[in-house]
């Protein structure tokens, strides 16, 4: 007996096979999608079995409906067993990096340190498109030397604003190391970088910032306009803590501080404070120094002994003004970076307000580096007259009282362990500033530079054996008619000729 | 194994005696060479570009092996993507268009026999394909100085994909008789599995790691870039006994029949 309505089995079927395709899926309407078919397929077929169960019974004698369920299992038996291996290999991921310079291999550092894992860890690389294939080899290779807790995504910041926003990514191929609750960033896309990075996250505690309080300095947590609580939340993202001290009230500044931040204090420091502060660089502290000009803290001779100068003076710098193109002014924007870690990735201007110079003042005492890291325009001067450009806005550059630009507005000072960044300027910190131009990658920059761990590691970076081609014209041409035309054309010939034999028989 | 042998060099020479061996081989060449060379093209442009820029450190992921041999091969599976249903579409089914395969079934041969006979004529063709695009290689390393480790983990991977599609264009042989069909079905489970990983979810989840792993672009990757890896090997070659494993239920269910 014929089986009937036979186009109920291949509907079937295929509501089964396009509805097993979104079984998995957590979209919703792809998941209702999957349901409706599996159970319209399972509807058909029952359907079709029960109306021809009687002629199913003949069309599948015993011997051959016993030899199609034995191939059945044993397929699906068979199936599995590659499923299984492919899994194991999956976990077991052993490989041969056959590149000259081991690109696809980690430094000897980094596996151990991989290895010394105990919890889960992601890296995120934030790229343009979530896609990049240098950062992407160089994440895979973290995941391959440890597959159950390395985790790593490509993100393109554009769709995950989210995790842009949490993690303060400013610019493309920045990487984010974290185990969930701290982070750790890294800015470029090797494996020392990462590495670092890692390292930072795992071996070191939090890092503390102290902000000075009680002579008149910015607020941590000010939300106005003067305030540098942007500041504060963006430290707070980059894995600092926070706290803030009141040096006249502590025996000292604690022992738990990485770094010391001063920002724009107004009122004189006791000779007690400065003691505390000098001893705390003594004992190879770390101090952000901010000083606006036209205030006398105390702090100036401090910083002389130490071999840098703060003048008691106005930098007046070509400034940008709406319709008006540039002119003097108080406001200067800066464009001129020494090379230093704290500068290294500032690619733009950034914006200070009523700045005072600060520079090197040699000689320098023993031991000690202090460098200039910003400077203003070559058309800038140190204005020492300080009244007369505040309260009559004039300034005029006068050869002997005042000093003609480039001025340095900021020193990066080293003695040993001791770190120190001194600023001409704490408005570039407040919350007005802080996210115009290039302020916050200056400002924190330097935060990183003071707080860096020391015991950072070196691995020389691999990029792939430079290998080049250099041709002529003729060369090119050469490589076209070997490459692409000498050898099909033989083939062809050769080809048409046994066309030809054949056909003759 | 004598006579799979047999049946294999059989099934190679069957290559060589009509057209359909060179004008494979030559179409193959002409497609990889053209892609080739405009690869080269390519890159001098942009070497031309970087030194106006004068910008040494633009150079530091940019070299021939990066450059050319990496898209090299991937061009090569792609290309084998419209080449190998060219020629295994006729293993089987120009047997059962010349009715010539009940002969064989009745020949005092086992299935496996016939089937590994077919395989191999399958894969020395394809040897010999690949051996005739050394071409390629030999003139950058004449001309320039590649890193040679990737190039040989390169032809591995593209010989491993290759055994791959044969096996399953051997199976879509099996089941038609119509050359055209076996070309056809073997052509879109080549392309369906070379881009399967464009609609990958966007989020991590099982089904993004599994399609990701089933991709034969990204399983592919690896080797094109210098690296042998294990679980892309077991990959490429349980996808390959599975094409095989199919092959021969193919001719089981035959011969029941």
């Amino acid at each position: 007996m014929p089986l009937r309505f036979r186009p109920l089995l291949f509907l079937g079927l295929c509501c089964l096979a396009f509805g097993a395709l979104f079984i998995f899926s957590s979209q919703t309407v792809l998941v209702l999608y999957s349901r409706v078919n599996l159970a319209l397929g399972g509807l058909c077929i029952l359907s079709f079995v029960a109306i021809n169960a009687h002629s199913l019974k003949t069309f599948f004698p015993g011997k051959e409906a016993r030899r199609f369920s034995e191939t059945t299992v044993y397929a699906l038996l068979f199936v599995a067993t590659l499923a299984a291996l492919n899994f194991f290999a999956y976990r077991h991921p052993v490989r041969a990096d056959l590149t000259q310079e081991k690109v696809f291999t980690l430094s000897e550092q980094s596996k151990a340190l991989l290895s010394e894992l105990r919890s889960p860890i992601t890296i995120y690389a934030f790229v343009k498109g979530g896609q990049n294939a240098r950062a992407e080899d160089l994440l895979k290779t973290y995941h391959h030397y440890n597959p159950g807790l390395v985790r790593y995504e490509l993100v393109d910041p554009n769709q995950r604003p989210d995790l842009a926003e949490k993690y303060g990514i400013r610019r493309y191929g920045i990487f984010i190391v974290t185990d969930g609750s701290k982070f750790r960033m890294a800015e470029e896309a090797l494996e020392e970088s990462v590495t670092n990075a890692m390292l930072g996250l795992l071996k070191t505690r939090d890092r503390v910032v102290y902000l000075l309080e009680g002579h008149g300095e910015r607020g941590a947590q000010d939300g106005g306009e003067e305030g540098l609580k942007t500041f504060m939340d963006q430290l707070e993202r980059e894995g600092f803590r926070v706290k803030s001290l009141l040096l006249a009230s502590a025996e000292k500044v604690p022992d738990d501080a990485n770094v010391l931040a001063i920002v724009g204090p107004k009122k004189p420091f006791l000779d007690e404070e400065i003691e505390r502060v000098k001893a705390y660089l003594d004992k190879g502290g770390k101090l952000y120094l901010c000083l606006d000009p036209n205030t006398q803290t105390n702090l100036e001779p401090f910083l002389a002994n130490l071999g840098v100068e703060a003048g008691n003076d106005i930098v007046i710098d070509m400034q940008l003004r709406l319709f008006q193109g540039p002119v003097l002014g108080l406001d200067p924007i800066v464009q001129d970076y020494e090379m230093h870690p704290i500068t290294k990735s500032l690619t733009g201007r950034t914006l200070f307000s009523m700045v005072r110079s600060i520079r090197p003042k040699g000689p320098l005492p023993k031991g000690v580096s202090a460098e200039p890291i910003v400077k203003t325009s070559p058309a800038s001067w140190a204005e020492t007259d300080i009244h007369r450009v505040l309260e009559k806005s004039e300034a005029t550059m006068e050869e002997g009282k005042d000093v003609q630009g480039p001025m340095p507005i900021a020193v990066a000072w080293q003695k040993g362990d001791a770190r120190m960044v001194v600023f001409g300027d704490s408005d570039f910190l407040k919350n007005a500033l802080f996210n115009r131009l290039f302020n916050a990658d200056l400002a924190l920059n330097g935060m990183n530079w003071l707080a860096e761990n020391t015991t950072l590691l070196t691995i020389r970076p691999k990029g792939g054996k430079a290998a080049f081609l250099f041709l002529t014209p003729a060369q090119i041409d050469t490589i076209f008619v070997f490459g692409v035309l000498i050898i099909p054309q033989l083939l062809f010939a050769l080809g048409l000729i046994v066309w030809d034999w054949r056909r003759r028989g | 194994m004598r006579k799979t042998m047999t049946i294999a060099l059989k099934d190679l020479r069957a290559y060589f005696v009509s057209p359909i061996g060179y004008t494979v081989l030559s179409v193959f060449l002409l497609l990889t060479g053209w892609l080739f060379n405009g690869l080269i093209n390519r890159y001098i442009m942009i070497t031309m570009y970087y030194q106006q820029m004068g910008d040494p450190s633009a150079f530091r992921d940019f070299n021939l092996n990066t450059q050319i041999l990496t898209p090299f091969f991937h061009n090569m599976v792609f290309v084998f993507i419209f080449i190998v249903p060219l020629f295994t579409m006729r293993l089987f089914a120009e047997e059962r268009k010349m009715r010539t395969d009940e002969l064989l079934m009745t020949l005092p041969l086992e299935d496996i026999h016939i089937l590994m006979g077919k395989f191999f004529a399958g894969l020395s063709f394809l040897g010999i394909v690949l051996i005739s695009t050394v071409v390629f290689p030999i003139l950058l390393v004449i001309y320039g100085n590649p890193d040679v480790g990737p190039i040989f983990s390169g032809y591995l991977g593209v010989f491993l994909v290759g055994a791959a599609f044969v096996s399953v264009g051997l199976f879509a042989s099996f089941t038609t008789e119509n050359q055209v069909v076996a070309a056809i079905v073997s052509f879109v489970i080549f392309l369906l599995l070379y881009l399967i990983n464009i609609n990958v979810p966007e989020a991590e989840s099982l089904l993004k790691s599994v399609l990701m792993y089933l991709s034969l672009f990204d399983q592919m990757d690896s080797f094109a870039k210098g690296l042998i890896a294990l679980p892309n090997i077991v990959y490429l070659v349980s996808f390959c006994v599975l094409g095989l494993f199919l092959g021969k239920i193919a001719i089981e269910i035959r011969r029941w029949r």
